[in-house]
């Protein structure tokens, strides 16, 4: 019997004793037991076993959510992982994830480096700019495909975000859905795999619905990356392309209606232009500064080493030749042949002068040469008269007194040899004749080098008066006059409205650009408003660049950039006209601002080009006002032809016809006046249009209808010219350019004596006065073709509007495909949803 | 009797009793598991193709009908799919829009385009070949073949039931892909008649690691595993250095005559040669090679000096971005070759004092 089982009263009744005494032992079997556990309970502390079983990691990984507004905290974090991630790759320390990461990192950052080389290569601040919207844009397509086109429409479909992230334990953020063999779905409690499952459509009733869920998502999501890869090769290049494309309009001239971005970006790219323009001009007003800046570093090291090289030589036409185009720095500037004359200037041939020196050499010259004695040295009278050469030089005055009395000496020694003195005398001359060319001299070469130096100053500074200037006027993309030009032409070329079958029309050729043209000005003629809405809209971009180059103003206080042009131009040239004078070039200033010859000097040609270009680039633009305006013109006389019974007497009285003429003459009179406008060139006013002796009359009306009449009414109110003095005067800045130029024309244009014509004795002139015979200036003021113009800008708008058709189209067609492809997604098949029931 | 062997060994196996193997029989075996093949520039082009008309084929299809055998490898294999796609279309938005425009300008707009595309093969040429001038020298250095390619059978699980169980889809990997698991167990045996660590060897022996190791393969395995690591980081890095100095020289000048001439430039040139169905394709050779290698010269040049003009801005430009390419590079070789980084713990410096007697108590 043991302890035990006495305090589980168990009884063992053997010995047969009493009950009682049985009872007696089991109730003291009983206590002991109680006091037994009661002691071990007591000693012994009660066992945790905390520490006896592994405990398992607490789950450090989570679903993540990336809003929108996290993206400029994440894309710094981005930058400082990075830097870490290289660092731990070159010391070898990295895992797979951050080599994965390292790619894309690497990929970002050698596409910022090519952009930064071609920008340097970008000929126009646009073009530059570019570079980088498109590095931008081709990124921001390789992100936002997947997001606008992948996930966002299966997100809406079927309730999943397939890239959704998550952060594992090792806090790496991971696409949950990346590997399909690999999913965590540890991280997603029941509930929400439950919720998620409603969100699928898995029915409610399924056995074993979450692996139902599991199996759904996992299918689509494969689906999902699957299509992103096949389709992301097609969609990045049109998304990037079709996204510059859309980029590079907001840096057109914004119209009225277009607010912001284009506002801003214009206003930006104006700065931006202005900036460019300021810079130059400081540099030009700190050209002192810049060119003695630069002066001090100029060593003249090739200057040297010609010299160097020809110090022995006996100077020529070819040597100097030499030396000029070394000298002339900027050949545009001053062309050598202008140089050499200075140069020979400075080293003019001087007869040799008379020393010691000279004299014996020319003694040494004689014996050498003399022929007359023979061999018999004993007949050669001047054997030793060296000495006494010498003394007769040093005797006489000039070279010529020094001739005169060698001759005198030899005479004396050898009275009756006449042979030996005329080739004596001979030998002098040739002796003289060689030593004539003499060679450079220390003086020379010191005022070559002044000569050069201060030519590098000029050209130095003049190079960045230049820079300023052809910033301006230049004919080059990004250049001020470019770009105004281009606003005129394009407002022009929009107010025809033409429509996209009509831009395919023009674009083909200038025939048929001209027939649209005259028809759509026809048709603007006729409605008053649409008409000065198109004015006003081509007017305000001539007055752009009028502003822009700024007329000068009346009262002197702003001035225009010609005349600011043209005072600095001056300013330097005749600062270093000065300087060269008194340094003794006047060859290079008579160059420069030209002196008594009738030759034309440098000055007069920079500021004619200056000028000339101006007037080329104002008439152009004036052009096409006038154009407008004379279809206007011709418009109102169609109505009032049309209203009143004695339609066109207006026209035909200011044109001095007659009374009678018909209303056909008229109107094909007006055609052809339409068509010199349009498609006519300085060549159709020389030959008259080609119209014969006895349509000399018809040259005569056209030359005044054209020019002489009036504006338009509607132009008028445009162009703030008014009855009204007092108006007028209020808007003289602005009414002023329009005015000259019409003056201009026909002073030039319009007055036939300009032009050589057959039978000018035939002809009566429109009265005017003035000139302005100068080929060129005619040539500028007759303006560009119309017809031309429309259709290259018909070809530039039609080329970009078939690029972006096609482009466009294809883009439509492939995100059609992938909507329609996400559409059949997640289609799980029986044997998914629905087990085999065991048999058992 | 073994079963299973998959697609790749149809070859029927002579029966014997099991007890003994025959070299059919081992090489069965051999080929059923993850093996190394060849790393030879022949071999791994093979290897490409196959993955890369596998990435349009039959991932794809696995991929859009849900396969649960679609794994991680073919997803990144289809990655590639992309890349030339991409390049095509990125050639394409230059090139087809051209033919619409006007003659003047569509020359014009042709130079550009035949550039622009020149520059999309330039940058996926010497992105591919920018990695091969640092993994080259470090091969020679040390031994390590980074691309060391294996061929791995991996099991397919029945797609549905009923299907047909046992069947095996074949995947290309590379022993190193992964840095934090590599394949180490098929670096052993690595030559037949050599011994078992003779590759651990080779590499511990180039290294400067020691020779005639006991166990090369536990000294060597962490230092092979930095130098991977290290060669990755420069390859990525400099790799899209070289690949943008390829676009910047097929944007140069000296390109135009052979591309735009007049007369036809080479493009047009091979078209219609194709269309005359290879008539005259020695002489057409010879001149697009000779004028191909003018071209390039003249573009190095302009690239060097700045363009044309020699303009100033330019030249500084292309001389950093070649400088920046070629200096990268070779810091990239000699930092991978070389373990500059190699820093010694305590542990493995030996506190027991092999002089000394020590007791057991």
């Amino acid at each position: 019997m043991n302890l035990l089982d006495a305090a589980l009263n168990k009884q063992n009744n053997l010995n047969g004793t009493s009950v009682q005494k049985n009872e007696q032992v089991a109730q003291n079997n009983a206590i002991h037991a109680h006091n037994l556990l009661k002691w071990a309970s007591d000693t012994f502390e009660p066992v945790s076993t905390d520490g006896l079983i592994k405990p398992d990691r607490p789950q450090r990984s989570y679903i993540v959510d990336d809003p929108f507004y996290m993206a400029p905290i994440n894309f710094l974090n981005d930058i400082k992982e990075n830097i870490i991630n290289i660092k731990n790759g070159i010391q070898g320390k990295s895992n797979d994830h951050d080599l994965g990461r390292m790619n894309d990192f690497a990929m970002k950052a050698g596409a910022l480096g090519l952009a930064g080389y071609l920008f340097t290569r970008g000929k126009s601040a646009r073009t530059k700019a570019m570079e980088f919207v498109g590095f931008g844009a081709f990124f921001a397509a390789m992100a936002l495909w997947p997001k606008l086109f992948i996930q966002a429409p299966i997100k809406a479909m079927y309730g999943l975000d397939i890239h959704q992230r998550y952060v594992d334990n090792e806090g790496r953020k991971k696409m949950f859905f990346q590997d399909p063999q690999y999913i965590p779905w540890n991280l997603y409690t029941d509930e929400e795999l439950s919720a998620l499952g409603d969100r699928l459509g898995v029915p409610k009733d399924v056995h074993n619905r979450n692996e139902v869920i599991r199996k759904k998502a996992h299918k689509i999501a494969l689906q999902g990356n699957t299509l992103w890869m096949l389709t992301a090769g097609f969609a990045t290049p049109l998304f990037c392309a079709l996204g510059c494309n859309g980029i590079e309009k907001l840096f057109n001239p914004p119209s009225e209606k277009s607010g912001f971005p284009r506002n801003v970006i214009y206003a930006m790219a104006s700065s931006i232009e202005k900036r460019r323009i300021d810079k130059a001009e400081d540099k030009v007003k700190n050209s002192a500064a810049i060119a003695s800046k630069k002066l001090e570093k100029y060593e003249q090291r090739k200057l040297n080493a010609l010299l160097g090289m020809y110090k022995n030589r006996p100077i020529d036409d070819e040597l100097i030749e030499v030396i000029a185009k070394e000298l002339s720095h900027d050949s545009d500037l001053l062309q050598s042949e202008y140089v050499s004359k200075q140069i020979k200037d400075i080293v003019k041939n001087q007869s040799p002068s008379l020393t010691k020196d000279y004299a014996t050499r020319l003694y040494s010259y004689i014996m050498e040469n003399i022929e007359t004695f023979d061999d018999d040295v004993e007949l050669n009278v001047l054997a030793d008269k060296k000495a006494q050469i010498e003394q007769l030089a040093e005797k006489s005055k000039n070279l010529s007194g020094f001739t005169n009395s060698l001759l005198h000496y030899v005479d004396n020694l050898d009275p009756d040899n006449e042979e030996l003195l005329e080739e004596v005398r001979t030998l002098c001359n040739d002796f003289k004749a060689q030593n004539s060319k003499r060679i450079l001299t220390i003086d020379d070469i010191e005022q070559l080098r002044v000569l050069d130096k201060k030519l590098y100053e000029f050209s130095i500074k003049k190079q960045l008066l230049d820079h300023y200037n052809l910033l301006y006027f230049n004919n080059a993309e990004g250049t001020i006059a470019a770009n105004r030009w281009n606003n005129v032409s394009k407002a022009f070329f929009n107010s025809l409205g033409l429509s996209s079958e009509e831009i395919a029309k023009a674009k083909q050729g200038e025939d048929a650009a001209y027939k649209l043209v005259v028809e759509k000005l026809e048709n603007l003629a006729k409605d008053d408003e649409a008409y000065k809405n198109a004015f006003s809209k081509v007017y305000t971009a001539v007055l752009d660049f009028d502003k822009t180059v700024l007329p000068d103003a009346p009262d002197g206080t702003s001035q225009g950039i010609k005349s600011i042009l043209e005072k600095r131009y001056t300013t330097l040239f005749d600062e270093y006209a000065e300087v060269f004078d008194n340094l003794g070039f006047s060859k290079i200033k008579e160059r420069l601002v030209g002196g008594n010859t009738r030759q034309g000097c440098l000055k007069d040609n920079v500021l004619d080009r200056i000028s000339r270009r101006i007037n080329e680039l104002r008439n152009g633009m004036y052009k096409f006002l006038q154009v407008l305006d004379f279809f206007k013109r011709a418009g109102d006389i169609e109505k009032e032809g049309q209203s009143s019974a004695n339609g066109y007497l207006s026209y035909r009285a200011s044109n001095g016809l007659d009374l009678k003429a018909t209303k056909e003459t008229l109107m094909s009179d007006i055609a052809k006046y339409k068509a010199l406008l349009v498609k006519g060139t300085i060549a159709d006013y020389t030959t008259k249009s080609g119209l014969k002796n006895p349509q000399v009359a018809l040259y005569d009306r056209m030359m005044k209808y054209i020019f002489t009449t009036d504006f338009a009414d509607s132009t008028k109110e445009i162009l703030g010219i008014s009855d009204n003095a007092a108006v007028e005067q209020a808007q003289l800045g602005e009414t002023t350019f329009v005015k000259t130029f019409t003056k201009k024309i026909q002073d030039t244009l319009a007055n036939l004596g300009n032009f050589s014509y057959p039978h000018a004795e035939k002809v009566t002139t429109l009265g005017v006065s003035g000139g302005g015979g100068d080929i060129l200036v005619r040539d500028s003021l007759a303006g560009p073709r119309i017809d031309r113009v429309v259709r290259e800008t018909a070809s530039e708008v039609f080329n970009t509007s078939k690029w972006l058709k096609m482009f466009g189209g294809a883009t439509a067609a492939l995100i059609g495909v992938t909507l329609l492809a996400e559409v059949f997604f997640g289609n799980l098949k029986k044997h998914d949803v629905y087990s085999k029931k065991d048999k058992r | 009797m073994i079963s299973a062997v998959g697609p790749q060994n149809t070859k029927k196996i002579k029966k014997n009793d099991g007890f003994y193997t025959t070299p059919e029989l081992e090489k069965a075996i051999h080929d059923s598991h993850a093996h190394l093949v060849s790393g030879n520039p022949l071999n791994q082009s093979r290897i490409q193709v196959d993955k890369l008309f596998n990435a349009m084929t039959v991932y794809p299809a696995k991929g859009l009908t849900g396969s649960p055998n679609s794994n991680f490898y073919e997803f990144l294999t289809m990655g590639t799919v992309p890349y030339l796609v991409g390049s095509a279309m990125l050639m394409a938005v230059f090139n087809l829009a051209t033919k619409y425009f006007e003659p003047n300008q569509a020359k014009h707009a042709r130079e550009l385009g035949h550039k622009m595309a020149l520059g999309v093969i330039f940058y996926g040429l010497m992105k591919s070949l920018s990695k091969k001038f640092i993994e080259v020298p470090v091969y020679l250095k040390t031994g390590v073949d980074i691309n060391t390619p294996y061929k791995d059978m991996k099991s397919q699980l029945p797609e549905y039931p009923g299907d047909k169980e046992g069947k095996k889809s074949v995947e290309y990997h590379k022993v190193f892909e992964s840095v934090d698991f590599p394949r180490w167990d098929l670096l052993y045996d690595y030559k037949k008649d050599k011994p078992r660590n003779y590759y651990y060897d080779r590499v511990a022996e180039n290294m400067g690691l020691g020779k005639d190791l006991p166990a090369s393969d536990q000294v060597a395995k962490p230092k092979i595993r930095e130098m991977i690591i290290r060669t990755r980081t420069w390859t990525t890095l400099t790799s899209y250095i070289w690949a943008g100095l390829g676009v910047a020289l097929a944007v140069q000048d000296g390109w135009n005559d052979l591309l735009t001439r007049k007369g036809g430039g080479i493009v047009k040139r091979t078209l219609s040669m194709i269309k005359d169905r290879g008539k005259g394709f020695g002489e057409f050779a010879k001149d697009a090679f000779l004028d191909t290698k003018e071209a390039f010269k003249t573009s190095c040049k302009q690239l060097y000096n700045g363009g044309v003009n020699n303009s100033k801005l330019k030249a500084l430009a292309g001389r950093a971005y070649i400088y920046t390419a070629v200096g990268t590079t070779l810091a990239g070789i000699f930092m991978s070759a070389f373990d500059f980084f190699n820093d010694k713990t305590e542990q493995d410096e030996s506190k027991i004092d092999y002089k000394d007697d020590y007791t057991v108590g």
